[in-house]
């Protein structure tokens, strides 16, 4: 006989009636974590077949080379990379997606959403220490050289020397003996009995940036002028000054032990950001000529590890989305630069210490890393990204500049890849730098001393140097034809990058008593509004991944699957 | 470590009290502010460039400080000094959970160098204190363990009154534990020069009772002078 127990009815009663004040407070005052959150695990289909369905049995590594990389993590990888291309027809919305995925929201202890952008090292034009190099050669993947090509040298340059030379004098001379205007209101009323000495320095960096812009603007803008009856590519060239760069990359951090700014889909990389202001940029709509084969063997040496982390070339985190600005909106502006320039008056304010055998250095660190930020912006505007590899090298051309002294460099991009491991690298970037040269020594009686032509000569030769294109060239081969799409769905693509455009930066200012979350937020339920409004065209064409999260968190039902689980994501039947 | 009061803040510290100085005296004075600096081991979590050291320093001193401390005093020259803050540890209180007995902070320098290079020197050949701590916590663990020592616990006798037996002094509890040594033998040495102490005082009590026997009552015996009476 079986005795049936009656255990714990008082129990029973206690769960079932209690928990309609779950909403409410504990007692007075006590905030414990409402509603239990239950990780769902993923649910397999339950459709019954006759016979079992296995999936396709796949090679150990996709198609491409990973190097030592987890077989598991390199199928994310290309999968991701698929997904980014089949779902995701313009570059507006891959350049949205990237920037999205960045954000993190979450419902802290309080209940209280919290969101966020992930950390990301945060890389300047001017290098912050002293003896970068090598920090940011392993970064970008660049090797430095010192030949340039010879077809720089057999441009004839000297007539237009000759010709260019009294009117750029009178142009740098009209800029330092000009008047000062604007002087600030504060400064009007100064007594001057005792001058702050690092704000007087920051009033004359400013000042000296800006003239530094003008007088660049206006050289260039001379140049360009007096040849654009000749050369057809400077006739449609765009010139704009005070342009921002910024680009995003991730880098494989074989092995070493990195805290924070982690990739979110793959833990072994750290995702950096290059974030600075051009003085000067020339744009044009074709591509300039390489400068090295990139399956020569200069490319295929890797280039030598740095082991030592971030913090200690003081570079640091901050919150921001990764962005990728080559200079201009995407579909604003032509999308090859001829030349950028950078000015350099910064250095002379911070780093003042430096002697000239440091200047060298920090400057080719400086070249590296802005060429490189560049060019990455362009190759993602032009289609190829980390899972695609540009199937062309592209170029730029990059000054930095003080009105006096100047810097020539030319940067080749060979490739994107840096989330892979230093053994999956097929080639690598190439860099080159000339040495500091002295337009002139220093400016007496409205005069410049030694003054020096061969500055002059390489500027010219940066701006006639042709950009090249042939007809049967595909320069994006990874963007489709937008003419076809219906109206709707090219007003959503243009409204999702705007979303974009419009975002200024959080970066942790405040205490979290005053923090208010100004623009994360916005961007955030901006995106979550347009997904919204364009749900047929969201559900058709995106993943889900994509657009759910908000969704989900809101809901509170599901968690992104931890890696060990990501072979499951995708149903058993496929 | 706390530092002393006159270290933490140079605002607390007395400057030294100089003789009132009168035109010819020579000057004792010496301006030299109470700063110090200490080298450090680099931390392993953060590897550092061969050209960088790591200092700690007194919590007031400034990068600019620290360049000239080195290169006017020891001739050493810098390019560039990062300091950074260490916060020392609240200590709260277990129940009440205020702030008591707060670790001082701390400030760290790293001094990247011009011209030379430094390596932190290896002090303890290759072992750490850390590691010889380790090891003899696990001596002890390993001591206790059954396999390398038997335990045998007496209770001490316990001395009860002799006519209620209350225990009145009982003798402490001893535990004996036999330890197997591994590489070592162990002799206990002889410090008693082959005789025992208990030996001693048998002898002492078998004296007593045959100096109080008749047999060797001729014996004199003869106490010792008390030098009080005289």
């Amino acid at each position: 006989m079986v005795i049936l127990h009656r255990t714990s009815t008082a129990y029973v009663g206690y769960r079932l009636i209690l928990c309609r004040y779950k909403h409410r407070l504990n007692h007075p005052g006590v905030h414990i974590p409402h509603g239990v959150q239950y990780k769902t695990p993923h649910n397999l289909p339950d459709e019954y077949a006759d016979h079992p369905l296995y999936p396709p049995i796949r090679p150990k590594y996709p198609p491409g080379s990973w190097g030592s990389m987890d077989p598991k993590k390199a199928w994310m990888h290309f999968e991701l990379g698929e997904k980014h291309y089949r779902h995701l027809k313009s570059v507006k919305e891959r350049l949205t997606i990237m920037a999205y995925q960045n954000m993190i929201c979450y419902y802290d202890k309080l209940d209280v959403e919290q969101i966020n952008s992930k950390l990301i090292w945060m890389l300047t034009g001017r290098p912050r220490s002293p003896r970068s190099l090598p920090f940011y050669k392993h970064i970008t993947q660049t090797h430095v050289t010192d030949e340039l090509p010879k077809f720089y040298e057999q441009m004839d340059v000297e007539s237009l020397l000759n010709y260019v030379k009294p009117i750029l004098i009178d142009r740098i001379l009209t800029d330092e003996y000009a008047q000062k205007d604007d002087i600030p209101l504060e400064d009007m009323y100064d007594k001057g009995d005792y001058k702050v000495s690092s704000i007087m320095n920051e009033k004359k960096l400013k000042i000296d940036q800006q003239r530094t812009t003008n007088t660049l603007t206006k050289m260039i803008r001379t140049i360009i002028n007096v040849l654009a009856e000749h050369k057809p590519h400077l006739r449609q060239a765009l010139v704009g000054s005070d342009v921002p760069i910024e680009a995003w990359w991730s880098l494989n951090t074989n092995g070493s032990k990195y805290d924070r700014a982690k990739w979110h889909h793959d833990s072994d990389t750290t995702s950096f950001q290059f974030r600075d202001k051009a003085a000067v940029q020339v744009k044009t709509d074709k591509p300039l000529k390489s400068i090295v084969d990139p399956n020569s063997s200069l490319c295929q040496t890797p280039v030598p590890f740095c082991p030592y982390q971030a913090p200690s070339f003081k570079v640091f985190t901050d919150r921001y989305l990764p962005m990728q600005i080559p200079g201009h909106w995407h579909g604003e502006g032509h999308d090859f630069n001829l030349l950028s320039i950078y000015s350099m008056d910064s250095i002379y304010q911070h780093d003042s210490y430096f002697n000239e055998d440091e200047l060298l250095p920090s400057l080719m660190s400086w070249i590296v890393n802005a060429g490189h930020a560049e060019l990455l912006a362009q190759a993602y505007y032009l289609g190829f990204s980390m899972w695609r590899e540009p199937t062309y090298p592209l170029i730029a051309q990059t000054i930095v500049s003080n009105r006096r002294q100047w810097i020539f460099g030319v940067y080749q991009l060979n490739t994107i890849a840096h989330f892979k491991p230093r053994d999956a690298y097929t080639t690598s970037n190439i860099c080159w730098v000339s040495p500091i040269m002295n337009l002139y020594e220093r400016i007496e009686n409205g005069e410049l001393v030694n003054f020096n032509d061969d500055v002059l000569r390489h500027l010219l030769r940066f701006l006639l140097n042709e950009p090249v294109e042939q007809p049967d060239w595909n320069l994006r081969p990874y963007v489709d034809d937008l003419t076809n799409l219906d109206e709707r769905y090219k007003k959503f693509i243009r409204n999702l990058y705007e979303v974009v455009k419009l975002e200024k930066q959080d970066s942790r200012e405040h205490h979290r008593w005053a923090r208010v979350h100004h623009d994360t937020t916005v961007f955030n339920r901006r995106y979550a509004m347009m997904t919204t409004l364009f749900k047929d065209i969201v559900f058709d064409n995106y993943p889900r991944e994509w657009y759910g999260r908000t969704l989900e968190k809101i809901e509170r039902k599901k968690n992104m699957p931890l890696f060990k689980e990501y072979d499951l994501l995708l149903p058993v039947t496929r | 470590m706390r530092l002393p009061v006159n270290l933490q803040y140079l605002y607390k510290s007395m400057t030294p009290r100089y003789p009132k100085w009168q035109p010819g005296d020579p000057k004792h004075r010496i301006f030299f502010p109470e700063f110090w600096m200490r080298i450090m081991r680099p931390q392993e979590n953060r590897p550092l460039r061969p050209n960088v050291v790591r200092f700690e320093c007194h919590i007031e001193m400034t990068k600019n400080d620290i360049k000239q401390y080195l290169e006017k005093i020891y001739k050493i020259e810098t390019l560039d000094v990062t300091t950074i803050i260490q916060q020392g540890k609240e200590n709260r209180h277990p129940i009440t959970s205020e702030i008591i007995d707060p670790d001082p902070d701390k400030k760290f320098a790293y001094v990247f160098l011009k011209n030379e290079t430094f390596d932190y020197p290896d002090l303890w050949r290759g072992k750490m204190p850390s590691d010889e701590l380790l090891r003899d916590e696990r001596r002890m663990v390993s001591a206790t363990s059954k396999q390398n020592a038997q335990l045998i616990h007496r209770p001490g006798k316990e001395n009860r009154h002799p006519i209620t037996s209350e225990i009145i002094d009982p003798d402490p509890d001893k535990k004996f534990a036999y330890v197997f040594l591994k590489n070592e033998t162990f002799d206990y040495p002889d410090l008693w020069r082959g005789k025992m102490p208990s030996d001693e005082l048998l002898r002492d009590e078998r004296r007593m009772v045959s100096a109080t026997s008749k047999q060797n009552a001729q014996l004199i015996h003869r106490p010792g002078i008390s030098n009080w009476f005289r």
